[in-house]
Parts: C-alpha cells; structure tokens; sequence
C-alpha cells in the first residue's frame, strides 16, 4: 500500500513538472512567433528589392555586353572581373549581389 | 373503527417506496458505507480499484504531458531556428547588401549622364536619373528600387 502512495506521488511530481515545463515552451514558443511575425515582413520587402537588385544587375550586365565603358564601373562594385573573356565564358565573370 | 386500526398498522409495516430518500444501486446506501451493514473487505476493493484507477488516470496523463512538451519544444526549437535565419539575412542586408545596392544606383545614374542609352534600363526598375549636373548630389536611390518593382 505504502510504495502505492509513493508511486501516486511521483507521478503527480512528474505530472506537475510537465506542466511547468508546458507552460514555459509555450510561452517561448509565443515570444518567438511574434518577433518572427515582426520580421518577416521587413525580410519579405528586403528579399524583394534584391530580386529587383538582381534583375537590374542582369540588364546592365547585358548592357555591358554592348557598351563595355560600364565595365569599369561594374568592376569597381566587384560585380564583374575583369578577365571575363567574349566568346562561350560569358557570364562566368559576372557576381550577382546575393 | 378495528378494521381501520388494523389498516393503518399494516400500512406501517409495509416497506415504503421512496425514490428521493432510498438509492437505486443496494451497495451504495448510507448504511454500507458506514460499515454497518457491509464487510470490509469489499470497501478495501473499492478503493484499491480507486487507487488503481487514480494510478492509471495519472499515468495518461503524464503520458499526455510528455507528448504535449515534445511538440511545444520541437515547435520552440523550428521558431528559433526560423527566427535566427531571418535575423541574419536582415542584419546581412543591411551590413552589405544595402550599401552595395546604393552604390550601384548611384554609379548607374552618374553612368546615364554621360550614356543616355543607359536610361531606359534605369527607367524600367523606377530609378530617376539625376536632373541636375553630375557634381549635385544623388537623390536617395534605394527606396526607388522596391518602390515600382518590374
């Protein structure tokens, strides 16, 4: 009868610590989600300007294609090495921002 | 008058039939529960089946604790995760990213002044080229990028 009791109350011990430790994930889990639902937003309007970024890399990098004066320019930002070759390598020389 | 008497004893020796006082199931009446009229050992049944009951209920429910804390920190553990990354790309955006960005506007449109083929390419993602000479400054040109979009 007695190790009956002390099995009831380890139970009742380890049921409560369950629920502590339930009510302490659940919290971090709220504080975490709504500083995530903060950020996201900022992160989704940043990720698409350097999509735009990209795109705009992209065109000026076609651009160079036809008028080479950009290269130094690009060049400089590191955008585009100087050794890129004509011919098949087009391309390869080129960096995206990302 | 004899008749009547004898009518009224019967009537207080008949067993009365009434529902509000008496329980309907015979082993949970007052008088067992005090011990008067039942033996021990079926209360002690009684409540080792409580007890076994109590055991088993609380079993469960650790049970069901143990599985409830296994989700709630895999979810904490996924949403710092989560978390973490967005920090890092935001702080990363605007550590190199945004300067790059602003760089590279700016060249673009001091390039147009003197390149005007250039223009439409910069017109295409919202992006003015200065009005003025080259020596003015440049107008904010990062907000442009994301203010039109292609």
């Amino acid at each position: 009868m007695m190790r009956k009791d002390w099995f009831a109350s380890v139970l009742v011990a380890v049921l409560f610590i369950g629920a502590a430790a339930a009510v302490v994930a659940s919290f971090q889990v709220g504080f975490s989600t709504r500083a995530l639902r903060r950020l996201q937003p900022q992160a989704v309007a940043f990720q698409a300007r350097l999509n735009i970024a990209q795109a705009l890399l992209n065109d000026t990098l076609e651009y160079s294609k036809r008028n080479p004066a950009i290269d130094p320019l690009l060049q400089s930002l590191n955008l585009k090495t100087n050794a890129a070759p004509a011919g098949p390598a087009q391309g390869q020389g080129e960096r995206a921002p990302q | 008058m004899r008749r009547r008497r004898a009518r009224r004893k019967d009537r207080g020796r008949e067993p009365r039939n009434d529902l509000m006082t008496e329980p309907e199931l015979p082993g949970t009446s007052f008088a067992a529960s005090t011990g008067e009229a039942a033996s021990p050992e079926p209360l002690q049944r009684q409540v080792q089946n409580l007890r076994a009951l109590f055991v088993a209920t609380l079993m469960a429910l650790v049970l069901l604790s143990v599985g409830v804390n296994i989700f709630l920190w895999y979810q904490v553990r996924t949403v710092r995760k989560e978390l973490k990354v967005t920090r890092a790309f935001i702080e990363d955006y605007q550590k190199n990213k945004d300067p790059l960005l602003n760089r590279l506007v700016s060249s673009l449109q001091s390039f147009a002044q003197d390149h005007p083929d250039l223009t439409p390419i910069l017109e295409k993602y919202g992006i003015k080229p200065p009005s003025g000479q080259a020596s003015q400054p440049v107008p904010a040109p990062t907000p442009a990028i994301g203010s039109t979009g292609r």
